[in-house]
């Protein structure tokens, strides 16, 4: 099986708006939890709709993505580890991020995977080092890696790095 | 000895598999192991005679595990620039050619969940070997049109192999059935398409496919020659920016062809603007882009170009290289 893409905080699937058509989108399944159902979805009239409501097994999720037709494309409105695994199942049906659009309900998460350990840690959105739970400090690189579910994590000596950082200033959480 | 890239082999059997294709088995003259190769693939054949040097690429249809020998299936062109011809009339058993390590620019996607291949007569030789790596979980159709079922090469075999997967369409029987891209509309998501023939019915099925919703990742062609090699030709001048040296490209030669005229060791394959390995940064100027392997978007914002088939807007470019 190859390795297939991962939903992460800079994934181009993620939008803040609503659902953008383009000239391949024939019709459009939103995927919505509860708490987006207050929310107002844009679809064209003449572009074909349809709502799947959440929560739902996968079993559930992939028996209904069997059953759709090329040029199908889906909006996922639910919170991240929700929209996460719909994703999972999107791209293991062998869709591609192309016809794939989700809208986050609340935080995203960001993981970096440390290459001293070989383990992998929740950081903050916002920060560029951080210490791993083997005690290495990191340095967050701008690689995300599907394989390791996170952004490549850089070991570095503290007293050897010469960018200036505050080191105190590092933080991440478990 | 093996020189990097190239292998030496002779032709050990030759198949008659219609009245206008042949099959030829090729095993390597130092009886080594033969690189193991993934479906779609194609070596470029090499055979001087006759004061000539007929340079031609073929798909592999042999198993992409059989290590001993390779197999290519070539259709006599009515139109043959020579190389066709020469397979057909000159080649017999025992003749010794050197042939490149197998390459591959039309893979099958390791994404899809279900595989559709469109061929069109000889079109049909890459996607022998691609049925032959799908995973198990993955399906398949093959969708393959020939004038009449003795010309249809490889036949009898998919009807053996694959009676269940194959539709024929054939041309010239009393009740023709022509193949058409609609039976693309209603795949399931997750359906990659392929398509191999000539020029004009992969632009009808490219173009189809984007209608019916097929995103690009999604679509996946083979076609045997320029797409746009009927199109006026203009001279223009290149400047190579690394060695400064000024080119005149002639209305009858490619940029690659000058620049391997002038002993510049440049990249490429395909020779067809299908793989993109001739790609050349742009520094200045404007590239008429002649070749389908960059999309629309790319040719807009990417200031580059394939040497092997586009040519010069503007009377001067200047490429890095």
């Amino acid at each position: 099986m190859p390795q297939l893409p991962k939903l992460y905080d800079q994934s181009p699937v993620l939008t803040e708006d609503t659902f953008q058509c383009t000239g391949a989108t024939k019709k459009v399944v939103v995927f919505l939890t509860k708490e987006a159902l207050s929310l107002t979805v844009n679809i064209p009239t003449k572009i074909l709709s349809e709502e799947f409501p959440l929560p739902a097994s996968k079993e559930e999720i992939r028996y209904f993505l069997q059953s759709q037709r090329i040029g199908t494309h889906f909006f996922i409105m639910a919170p991240w580890d929700e929209a996460s695994e719909i994703f999972d199942i999107c791209m293991e049906e062998g869709m591609s991020e192309s016809e794939i659009q989700i809208h986050i309900l609340g935080a995203k998460r960001r993981f970096v995977y440390c290459m001293k350990c070989y383990t992998r840690k929740e950081i903050a959105s916002d920060i560029s080092h951080t210490q791993c739970n083997c005690g290495a400090h990191l340095e967050v690189g701008p690689y995300f890696s599907s394989l390791r579910q996170g952004y490549i994590g850089y070991p570095f000596h503290p007293s050897t790095n010469s960018k200036g950082v505050d080191l105190h200033a590092c933080s991440g959480t478990n | 000895m093996r020189v990097a890239g190239q292998i030496e082999v002779k032709v050990e059997k030759i198949f008659i598999e219609s009245p206008n294709v042949k099959r030829f088995r090729l095993v390597p003259t130092d009886e080594k192991l033969l690189p193991a190769f993934t479906g779609g693939a194609h070596i470029e054949t090499t055979i001087q005679a006759n004061g000539f040097n007929y340079v031609r690429s073929y798909s592999l249809t042999s198993p992409p595990t059989e290590r001993f020998y390779y197999e290519i299936a070539i259709q006599l062109d009515s139109n043959s620039r020579g190389g066709s011809a020469f397979w057909h009339q000159q080649v017999e058993l025992g003749q010794v050619l050197n042939i490149s390590f197998p390459r591959n620019n039309f893979p099958l996607s390791s994404r899809g969940r279900h595989h559709v291949f469109y061929a069109a007569g000889i079109g049909i030789t890459p996607f022998l070997t691609m049925i032959r790596d799908l995973r198990a979980q993955d399906t398949f159709e093959l969708h393959y049109a020939a004038p009449t079922p003795n010309e249809c090469a490889f036949y009898p075999f998919l009807q053996e192999h694959y009676p269940d997967q194959c539709t024929f369409y054939f041309s010239k029987v009393e009740q023709s059935q022509r193949m058409t891209p609609s039976t693309m509309a209603t795949h399931r998501i997750g359906t990659h398409v392929y398509f191999c023939g000539p020029n004009q019915m992969v632009k009808e099925y490219r173009e189809a496919a984007t209608a019916f919703g097929y995103s690009n990742e999604a679509v996946h062609f083979e076609v045997f020659a320029s797409e746009f090699e009927n199109l006026p030709k203009h001279p223009f001048t290149v400047e190579l920016a690394e060695s400064e040296i000024t080119l005149k490209i002639s209305e009858q030669e490619t940029l690659l062809e000058a620049l391997l005229k002038a002993g510049i060791d440049a990249p490429h394959a395909c020779k067809i603007g299908g793989c993109g390995s001739c790609e050349i940064d742009v520094l200045d100027g404007d590239v008429d882009h002649r070749d389908v392997f960059l999309s629309d978007e790319n040719k807009q914002n990417r200031k580059s170009i394939l040497a092997c088939c586009s040519r010069a807007k503007s009377e001067k470019l200047i490429i890095n290289i």
